[in-house]
């Protein structure tokens, strides 16, 4: 079905019950389906129409109301919604039934734009929506989706890919969204999807180790923990294994140039490296010049980005890989690297080093000017609190930590420099911040 | 802040950094030894004024990328502390000068 709001009218759920959660507002499904069933006022299919939500309820109400019915929607990331002047944040007074067509409406999100005004990419509802398992094609024997319906927990911006992926998995999959609001403390945040009964949830890796510190986090009966927007390295895979002994753990990878991605579920950093030779999800993948080379499938909208692509379909993804134990594994985006007097550091590869290393949860490794060499690897790091040698003096840490750098790392690629923080910086898509090099 | 004392710091930092690397004890720097001839190749030396430039809060080298280099460890000094004095700061040294935060986010990634 080609729109959002005819494929949820179509599971015809109670319209008393309850599909978004936002602590402070709760969506209906009896809402939304009428929404879908309204005419947009003062738009038509012609129409570009721009979304500035206040919190995820309004969004799903406005993609409910517009999806099917306008030529494009345009979702704003909260970070730069003060830049609209023209922008919807709540569905407007209703008046008609909804009695055109069903049209096919662009969906443009927001994407890594390095400076400036941000980037927007065109997206189908239909491939956006692919992934999403239908509550009939639910398999029993899938730990993720075994049980009572899932609820899923919101940390990302609704307005963004990762978020619309959340909204749309909530709306399309049978289940409930909690989420709630994003200025609240980062520990109240998980608190709050703890008490809300979250069983399945999100987030960036960077993300997944502020909610291992979170207290509440043991207070999460999760059955799928999903990781995206970053390589999700071993060390978090295996600590998310313990912290959520019943859960699946799925690792996502996404191409937002190629407008989509895989899903990897084995717990094992990468992908398996047969996926060269038949991928999932009707995809093709192949290694050329040491980075992995994409080609999306037919229903993928290429408009505007025909020229990222070559003669025979595929696109250049700008990660770069390599082959290790029948895995391709990710070692970091192209434009991360860092120059070290002429040698090529890849700082994911020094952050991956580091978080081997048992009393580090999270780090971060920045260039460092240097007027003798160009620049020298910076490390950043947050010690794990459930570390036994947590509490040791830092000197003695951050020697213990370039030992560690001594024997695993190539002297251009071991941190000059170490220094101990409470935690990183992190951006709005909840990615540690990158300076360019 | 006096040249000894300055000379002083950069030895405890130069020993520091030199154990991490090498089982034999640091070379004696007096003020003729030859920084070429200390053991410490260019990486070993531009990680020195990385840590100098958080233990003392200067980097002289990034100021004035132009300066002809140091050839003695007399003159490694000196250019310390020549900006020290030039600051001359009442306050505490780490808060004379407010340093460039190379973790702030430049970008906002999607």
């Amino acid at each position: 079905m080609a729109s959002l709001g005819l494929r949820f009218r179509a599971r015809a759920l109670p319209p008393g019950q309850v599909v978004i959660d936002t602590g402070g507002a709760r969506v209906t499904a009896g809402e939304l389906a009428d929404l879908a069933a309204s005419a947009p006022p003062g738009c038509g299919p012609q129409d570009i129409v721009t979304l500035a939500p206040a919190h995820v309820g309004d969004l799903a109400r406005l993609v409910a109301l517009l999806d099917g019915k306008v030529a494009a929607l345009r979702f704003l990331p909260a970070d730069l919604a003060a830049q609209a002047t023209h922008a919807l944040a709540a569905p407007p007074a209703l008046v008609y039934p909804y009695e055109g067509a069903a049209v096919a409406t662009r969906w443009d999100l927001a994407t890594s734009g390095s400076t400036g005004a941000p980037k927007f990419f065109a997206h189908a509802f239909a491939s956006l929506a692919r992934s999403v398992p239908t509550p009939r094609d639910r398999a029993p024997s899938d730990p993720a989706q075994r049980g009572s319906a899932p609820v899923w927990g919101m940390l990302y911006d609704p307005c963004r890919f990762a978020g619309l992926q959340v909204l749309l998995h909530a709306l399309l999959g049978g289940s409930r969204l909690v989420a709630p609001a994003a200025d609240l403390p980062f520990a109240q945040r998980i608190a709050a999807l703890a008490a809300g009964g979250v069983t399945h949830l999100s987030a960036t890796p960077s993300l997944w180790r502020r909610v291992l510190m979170a207290p509440a986090a043991r207070d999460l009966a999760l059955r799928q923990v999903t990781l995206g927007g970053e390589t999700a390295d071993q060390p978090l895979l295996d600590r998310l294994a313990r912290q959520f002994p019943a859960a699946r753990i799925s690792h996502h990878y996404a191409s937002t140039e190629a407008g989509t991605g895989f899903s990897v579920h084995d717990g094992i950093a990468g992908f398996p490296q047969e996926w060269l030779d038949r991928a999932p999800h009707a995809l093709a993948l192949r290694i050329r010049d040491d980075m992995l080379w994409i080609r999306p499938d037919p229903q993928t909208l290429r408009a505007g980005r025909e020229a990222l692509f070559d003669a025979d379909g595929f696109l250049c993804t700008q990660d770069r890989v390599e082959l290790a134990q029948g895995r391709v594994r990710f070692l970091g985006r192209a434009g991360n690297v860092i120059n070290v007097g002429g040698a090529k550091v890849h700082p994911e590869r020094v952050e991956a080093v580091l978080k081997q290393h048992p009393a580090v949860l999270d780090c971060q490794v920045v260039p460092r000017p240097s007027a003798m060499l160009g620049a020298l690897i910076a490390a950043r790091v947050v010690l794990d609190p459930g570390d036994a040698a947590n509490g040791a003096p830092p000197a003695d840490t951050i020697a213990a930590l370039k030992r560690w750098c001594r024997e695993h790392l190539p002297r251009e690629a071991r941190p000059a420099t170490i220094e101990i923080a409470p935690e990183l910086a992190l951006t709005r898509a909840g990615k540690v911040a990158r300076v360019p090099a | 802040m006096t040249t000894d004392t300055v000379a002083d710091q950069i030895r405890v930092t130069f020993n520091a950094l030199w154990s991490e690397d090498h089982d034999e004890p640091p070379p004696p720097l007096s003020d003729e030894t030859v920084l070429l001839e200390t053991g410490f190749d260019s990486m070993a030396f531009a990680v020195l004024i990385a840590q100098l430039d958080d233990d003392l809060g200067v980097d002289p080298f990034a100021i004035d990328p132009d300066a002809e280099p140091p050839i003695t460890f007399a003159e490694f000094v000196g250019f310390y502390t020549r900006l020290l004095e030039a600051d001359q700061p009442a306050i505490p040294l780490a808060a004379a000068e407010p340093r460039e935060d190379l973790t702030a986010p430049a970008f906002v990634d999607g």
